[in-house]
């Protein structure tokens, strides 16, 4: 079930309903592992299928290595269980005629959880609370990618309504609606026209598509992850943020610092840590080779083909130039002084992660090639085309809806403006949640079906 | 204190919803696209309605008293294509099952949901094309499009919550509230409310086509608006559309081939002509050719058939008119 | 050795490496209080703690260290 839809929130209110409604962690478990199974089987019983075998076989092999764990054997049991689950994985991504929903988001999870216990971490002894960490339902589709020492511990208790908390994610639901359904959405229909024929596409319109494509990914996908954290919080779990302002981002590494950050925080943990440390010896060169691995994996994760593992490469090319060239980049700080350098960067950042989102959305590598060879042919392109099929209303909404974004993004950054929300006065907030459901009623582009990340 | 009381949120979020839980109690009353209850009349609609879901209904209504054995299918431009006219050609017992802005892909999703019916024979089928028919694999969703459960195979409450969420769209709403309480039709709520009058006949679904009495009335002066201009000026220039048709399309189209002939269904494709002289890419043609048979493909967009292009033989920019129709009819069936 | 001889050469090299002269550093500091130093530049940081001291650090006790300070007693551990 899509979030913003009426079967999951008829869903999502029943669930919440009886949540509350019984006594103690074992109705609680007891029930949100009843909503996940059915949330996950609603869109097909094979990926309920993937999703059970994987969290079966995480946790059985959890507690072997563990068992095992002074043994010579451990380590064989580690790789072992790795390339099963990387396996499954491949085999679900390449081969499988269905492509179970969610599968790269828990198997990272899986990935994570075994490699915390071959680190030494304790296994998790119930069945049940591991299940719910791998299959808990707000977080199945599109993450975050949680790790075990963060969420199992707060499956360990029951959760009293917290009528603060419950607020405060309802609000969070309210503004990733926002992004989703008066950003994303609305845009959505539009550059979809463009990248999927770009051969049909002037070259200002190549241009155009190209440079807002960024903005309605992260509009979708920070929406999804605000929606799912909102949820989380009513029913007193703390998710992990994946989000924090990535377009204020002054180089390619700190883009990854702030963008998808449970999926870079991961990757960074169990691929380029270890990597990086077993080539130290290597000197620089270790590091720009784990970099280049480590983005790569990103890359490959997003999707099966060549423009998925392009567009790691064209990410950890960039990091490791920013890596090389850290001297230059302070002269030129220092030079020109933060006001100019600042901004100077966020675009320069911005263009070449457009620039790189061209991989990973545009289907063919030559289509990609062709896009960067026209897109700055039409010139003379009519303002008409520039429409992109789009109504000038529809175009003023979708303006004023991302400056509003980054206003508030700016603001919060500051002053956490939900926390200051529940300080207004009562007629405050009620004309603010009334104002803010008219907004998204009005303007949310409605119609439009799925999160880009549920494809992973 | 407020804390640890779900029912205090319960209630304000019930306070808070209260204007939706109305407008759905409002919308299961009212049935505006009349997809919750069945009707004896569907043809007397205020609302603009999904003609896919809405031919399905009547047809499944009327086939045991019809026996309909033969199917228009395609989008709104089967206006042109009256059954009477077509019944001179086949003699057979004919209706149009089109859709909004249909597609080939939403044609078979049709034409397997008739085949699966019991007893019913589809002798021939007729489809009225246009130049971006041919893209789509599958079949279109949305309140416009989406066809009943036993068609689609989608679930029941998947297709009650598509009209749900239509009729919650803003656009939808506001013009449907604004008219339940003016009754007032206004030119903005073209597309959404239906000021026509009955749109289809009972029995054969055939377009009911108030602009050709208007024609009648009026003569040259029906073009008189500037939104003809471009066509009387002769600012339109023949050209090709790129094309459409590759490998997925191609095996979705012998896929269908293969089932019509299975079946035993004459297939005639007769592709429209446009008020822009936008045609359909030649490549395109000889596929459809190849795989259906020269004889049973026409492209009346070609430049052979640039006449039909003339802004007299249009209701609007898209619609082409009967008198069209019929003799596109005659050419494909000669 | 003592912890705080340990802190003034892992300033040292902390400097050398981010590139930034006097870096003052305590033992409560993490990522998120040095400008500069992040999982890359850790790896540099370790690689010269490494060669100064002639130790070499395992991966389980580099990823466990958690701040300054964590680093400082691995080091003391190991030297010794």
């Amino acid at each position: 079930m899509e979030f913003l839809s009426i079967p999951f929130t008829v869903f999502i209110v029943i669930t919440i309903l009886l949540y509350y409604a019984g006594k103690g962690k074992r109705w609680q478990h007891g029930l949100l592992l009843t909503a996940s199974i059915i949330f996950i089987g609603y869109y097909h019983l094979q990926y309920l299928l993937y999703a059970i075998g994987i969290t079966l076989f995480t946790f059985y092999a959890g507690k072997l290595l563990h068992k095992k764990k002074e043994d010579k054997s451990a380590s064989w049991i580690f790789v072992g269980s790795l390339a099963v689950l990387v396996g499954v994985w491949l085999t679900a991504r390449y081969w499988s005629p269905i492509f179970p929903l969610g599968i790269s988001f828990y198997t990272f999870q899986a990935l994570s959880y075994l490699i915390e216990i071959y680190w030494d971490e304790e296994p998790e002894e119930s069945l049940l609370d591991f299940t719910l960490y791998m299959m808990l339902f707000m977080k199945f589709l599109s993450g975050p990618i949680e790790r075990g020492y963060e969420l199992l511990p707060q499956l360990k208790k029951a959760h009293a309504f917290d009528y603060d908390k419950a607020v405060y994610g309802l609000k969070l639901i309210a503004w990733g609606a926002f992004l989703k359904l008066v950003i994303a959405d609305r845009i959505a229909p539009s550059l979809d026209s463009v990248l999927n024929n770009v051969r049909d596409a002037t070259g200002a319109q190549l241009m155009q598509a190209t440079m807002l494509y960024p903005i309605q990914l992260y509009a979708d996908f920070a929406g999804y992850t605000h929606m799912a954290i909102g949820l989380g919080m009513i029913f007193g779990f703390k998710l992990s943020p994946n989000f924090d302002r990535p377009f204020v981002s002054l180089s390619t590494g700190e883009l990854w610092r702030r963008w998808h950050q449970s999926l870079s925080f991961w990757v960074r943990d169990y691929v380029f840590m270890p990597l990086s440390a077993e080539t130290r010896t290597l000197g620089r060169w270790g590091i720009y080779l784990s970099i280049l691995v480590t983005f790569v994996a990103i890359g490959v994760w997003h999707g099966a083909g060549w423009t998925f593992a392009l567009y790691g490469v064209f990410q950890g090319i960039v990091i490791i130039y920013e890596t090389a060239a850290t001297k230059f980049r302070d002269n030129i700080r220092g030079t020109f002084g933060d006001h100019i350098y600042r901004p100077l960067m966020m675009i320069r950042t911005y263009i070449l992660f457009a620039l790189s989102l061209l991989f990973f959305r545009v289907a063919k590598i030559s289509d990609v090639f062709y896009t960067y060879r026209h897109i700055f042919d039409g010139m003379k392109t009519n303002i008409k085309e520039m429409r992109l099929g789009m109504g000038d209303q529809d175009w003023i909404v979708f303006g004023i809806a991302v400056v509003v974004m980054f206003i508030i993004e700016y603001i919060n950054s500051r002053h956490n403006l939900i926390a200051w929300s529940a300080k207004c006065k009562v007629w405050q907030r009620w004309t603010m949640y009334v104002v803010a459901t008219l907004l998204i009623f009005l303007f949310g582009a409605f119609g439009v079906e799925n999160f880009i990340y549920i494809q992973f | 204190m407020k804390k640890n009381k779900p029912t205090r949120l319960y209630l304000k979020c019930m306070l808070l919803s209260l204007p939706f839980i109305a407008l759905v109690a409002l919308y299961i009353i009212k049935d505006p696209f009349m997809v919750i209850r069945h009707y004896r009349d569907y043809d007397h609609s205020d609302i603009c309605q999904c003609e896919g879901s809405i031919g399905w209904f009547k047809y499944k209504m009327l086939r045991h008293r019809m026996h309909y054995d033969s199917f228009i299918m395609g989008s709104s431009c089967t206006k042109a294509f009256n059954t009477g006219d077509w019944n001179r050609y086949i003699h057979a017992r004919p209706y149009r099952l089109f859709s909004n802005s249909e597609e080939m892909s939403d044609v078979n999703v049709k034409l397997e949901a008739l085949y699966s019916q019991r007893n019913q024979q589809v002798k021939n089928l007729l489809i009225v094309a246009e130049k971006d028919f041919f893209t789509r694999t599958e079949p279109q969703g949305g309140v416009m499009h989406i066809m009943p459960p036993d068609v689609s195979g989608k679930s029941e409450i998947t297709y009650q919550t598509t009209f749900l969420q239509g009729f919650f769209s803003p656009m939808f709403l506001w013009h449907f509230l604004k008219f339940h309480v003016t009754h007032r039709y206004e030119h903005c709520m073209r597309g959404i409310i239906n000021d026509d009058g009955p749109t289809r006949t009972f029995y054969t679904n055939d377009a009911i086509l108030p602009n050709e009495t208007k024609i009648s009335t009026e003569g040259e002066e029906y073009w008189d608006d500037k939104s003809w201009d471009n066509a009387k000026q002769h600012k339109f220039v023949w050209h090709e559309a790129p094309r459409t048709i590759y490998t997925a399309q191609i095996d979705y189209l012998n896929k269908m081939k293969e089932l019509c002939q299975r079946h035993g269904t004459n297939v005639k494709i007769a592709i429209g002509p446009r008020l822009d002289k936008t045609a359909i890419n030649h490549d395109d043609v000889n596929i459809l050719k190849h795989i259906f048979g020269s004889r049973n493909v026409i492209d009346f967009s070609d430049k052979a058939h640039e006449k039909y292009s003339d802004y007299h033989n249009f209701y609007d920019n898209i619609h082409y008119r009967i008198i069209l129709g019929r003799d596109m009819m005659k050419e494909l069936y000669q | 050795m003592e912890k705080t001889e340990v802190l003034a050469t892992l300033e040292k090299i902390f400097s050398e490496v981010l590139k930034c002269p006097d870096i003052k550093l305590d033992y409560s500091m993490t990522t998120k209080d040095v400008d500069g130093w992040d999982s890359i530049t850790n790896m540099m940081i370790i690689s010269d703690v490494e060669k100064h001291y002639g130790i070499h650090l395992k991966l389980r006790e580099i990823i466990k260290m958690k701040n300054v300070g964590g680093l400082c007693d691995v080091i003391m551990e190991r030297a010794e």
